[in-house]
């Protein structure tokens, strides 16, 4: 048993190591306004940026003023943000007043029972995921430093131009 | 049982062709507690976690090992789960999580990535509490309804005594929301709990609502056979309001908890979860068996993204006739500059006489910024004094120091300093105890990341999502690989 566990542990690090990319199965979540969106309906024509976040998250915080800008400014290129709050039902509802204080032009869709961010194994805040429009991930990325944001726009300029493959 | 289960998750999906993810999470330690020999104890942690997803239908499994030189290490299969949805029906066998209302009365949960360490059996295990069983749920035409019968982990007790005492209990329980408007949602909730052979009944209502321009939540439960907010009567009665404008918000909840101790769930804590660390540290911790009290927040936006907040927190406990109190004020500035630099200061005033604590004074600052396009530089002071009745210092005082450089997208070194005179965490002839840190983070590429840890950690209360947990202190080396398909 132990072995096998070893051995099953060892396989998904060698293919984490060489893996190229997971995708995105459609999921529906009701957003800031208590409407079902599907993530088909709100994603972008060519590309989606998607963040996992909470309230409570420092780093999070921080990526919101660049995320609000790359929205802004890709938006005609056909990229989209969509954030999924991870906050529990107990917070959910600080989201929307939250979310107006800090300018947050882009779509925001509520998680709190974990569903979708368990079935994306998202275990650290901020995730992001660059995702094309076959719902492959491209790009992961956890945590949000200083430069970030314009790492962010280099990555989506470079799956724009290679027509998000 | 458990490697036919690993061999048919792997093979099943392949038959299938369900599209399989999976995390890993590895952490190694060589080190111990504070004064605990052998200071070089290493002990492994690992955390697998595999779904496959196929069209309606979703597999779960989390298997999680800890190898350690003893008998205390284990290999475990702690999680298996059998997910169907279709047309608003879900059907949940094996381990899920489920939340009536608030969570007064049941709140399953994950604090994703933490590992904890029980203080007895010094066993480490993933922090969650979920139930072992059935959960039938309809969300469709404006109802949403959900039926759980299974068993709650109580994750106080570690893997060593086993499924039948971790599981214990049984519960079985509804929950029925109808959406009557935007502005009604009623909902009633039932909910039975059988442990020792007793047997022990709760019932509850709910309603909330949202318009344009506020929200609200109202939650009442209580246990059965009593007449509703009489003397004696366990009930737990939380409500939360939010208003918003343009450019303020304001979030009020309120909470009334007597004699609501379930024994595997803990009602709302209704105060402000901090980021900042000594504040987090210092959380109140809610008393259901007699508490009443309320939360106040105001968030402005003062231009672009810069936003002010202000806080207030209070909370009464009746004790065997003795009243205690806990308040606290809080303000925050969060301030972005220069294109890419963002600052935030706060101060903070305190009481928490559950901990004989007053005249608690918390402050800091955290500034971080680009120096260049990659690199970035963050500085972050917190500085603490406090009155704490029976210590034989008169003003306990904490302080944190933190310097952290980064480089966009993948790394980050940070050197981070503790230092205290606290007589409870001093441990030899010492005034003074220090608890120097470094924090490596790299990214490796976007599947697998590295974090090190090598220094004194200082133990404590950690708080997030509304669940606190007890953090031991540490001292030596930690690396956790974290790894996804």
């Amino acid at each position: 048993m132990k072995i096998l566990f070893l051995r099953l542990t060892f396989l998904v690090m060698l293919l984490g190591f060489s893996a190229r990319a997971g995708e995105i199965a459609d999921f529906e979540l009701k957003d800031i306004n208590g409407q079902t969106k599907k993530f088909s309906m709100v994603r972008g024509e060519k590309l989606t940026l998607v963040d996992f976040w909470a309230t409570w998250c420092k780093p999070c915080l921080k990526a919101i003023p660049k995320l609000a800008a790359i929205s802004r400014d890709y938006e005609s290129r056909g990229v989209k943000v969509v954030s999924i709050n991870t906050d529990s039902p107990r917070n959910s509802s600080k989201v929307k007043p939250f979310a107006r204080m800090y300018r947050m032009n882009y779509t925001i869709l509520l998680d709190p029972n974990g569903i979708v961010t368990a079935r994306l194994n998202v275990n650290a805040y901020p995730t992001l995921f660059i995702v094309n429009e076959k719902n492959e991930i491209l790009y992961t990325h956890i945590g949000f430093r200083p430069g970030d944001g314009e790492q962010l726009r280099k990555k989506l300029d470079a799956f724009l131009e290679d027509g998000g493959e | 049982m458990n490697k036919a289960l690993l061999i048919l998750f792997v093979l099943l999906p392949l038959f299938i062709r369900a599209q399989v993810t999976g995390s890993n999470q590895a952490v190694f330690q060589i080190g111990n507690l504070p004064e605990q020999q052998p200071s070089d104890r290493s002990n492994l942690y690992n955390q697998l976690n595999l779904q496959a997803n196929w069209q309606n239908i979703q597999l779960v499994l989390r298997a999680e090992s800890y190898a350690v030189d003893d008998r205390r290490k284990y290999n475990n299969i702690s999680q298996k789960l059998l997910r169907y949805s279709y047309n608003g029906f879900t059907v949940q066998i094996g381990n899920f999580y489920e939340m009536f209302g608030r969570g007064s009365l049941l709140r399953m949960y994950e604090i994703p990535g933490t590992v904890y360490e029980d203080t007895g059996t010094r066993q480490r295990y993933g922090f969650y509490r979920d139930i072992e069983g059935l959960n039938l749920r309809y969300e469709k035409n404006g109802w949403d309804v959900s039926a759980v019968y299974g068993r709650p982990l109580d994750l106080i007790i570690p893997p060593a005594y086993g499924r039948e005492q971790r599981r214990s209990r049984l519960v079985q329980g509804v929950q029925a929301l109808y959406n009557v408007s935007p502005l009604w949602r009623p909902g009633l909730v039932y909910l039975r709990s059988d442990a020792n052979k007793q047997s022990t009944s709760y019932w509850g209502a709910l309603s909330e609502g949202r318009a344009e321009m506020f929200d609200y939540y109202l939650e009442y439960n209580q246990q059965q056979g009593f007449d509703p907010l009489q003397e004696g009567t366990p009930y737990a009665l939380y409500g939360a309001f939010n208003f918003y404008l343009d450019a303020v918000a304001l979030s009020l909840e309120y909470k009334d908890y007597k004699k609501f101790t379930l024994g595997f769930n803990e009602p709302p804590p209704t105060v402000k979860e901090h980021s900042f660390t000594l504040l987090n540290r210092s959380t109140h911790s809610p008393e259901p068996n007699s508490e009443t009290g309320f939360q106040l927040e105001a968030l402005f936006n003062v231009g672009d993204f810069n936003t002010v907040t202000l806080n207030a927190s209070r909370a009464v406990n009746q004790i065997a006739g003795f009243e205690a109190v806990f308040y606290e004020y809080y303000a925050d500035l969060q301030y972005f500059f220069y294109e890419t630099w963002q600052g935030k200061a706060f101060v903070d005033f305190s009481q928490d006489e559950l901990l004989g604590e007053t005249e608690r004074y918390t402050a800091g600052f955290q500034v971080e910024g680009g120096i260049t396009a990659l690199w970035g530089l963050a500085l972050e002071i917190q500085l603490q004094q406090l009155k704490r009745r029976f210590t034989p210092v008169d003003v306990v005082a904490n302080q944190l120091f933190s310097l952290s450089l980064s480089r966009a997208p993948d790394f980050s070194v940070a050197l981070l300093l503790e230092r205290s005179n606290d007589p409870i965490e001093i441990y030899n002839n010492d005034t003074i105890i220090y608890w120097p840190a470094l924090l490596v983070n790299y990214q490796m590429d976007s599947h697998t990341s590295f974090n090190l840890f090598y220094g004194r950690r200082r133990g404590g209360n950690a708080c997030t999502g509304g669940i606190c947990y007890r953090v031991l202190p540490f001292n030596g080396l930690e690396l956790q690989i974290t790894t996804r398909i």
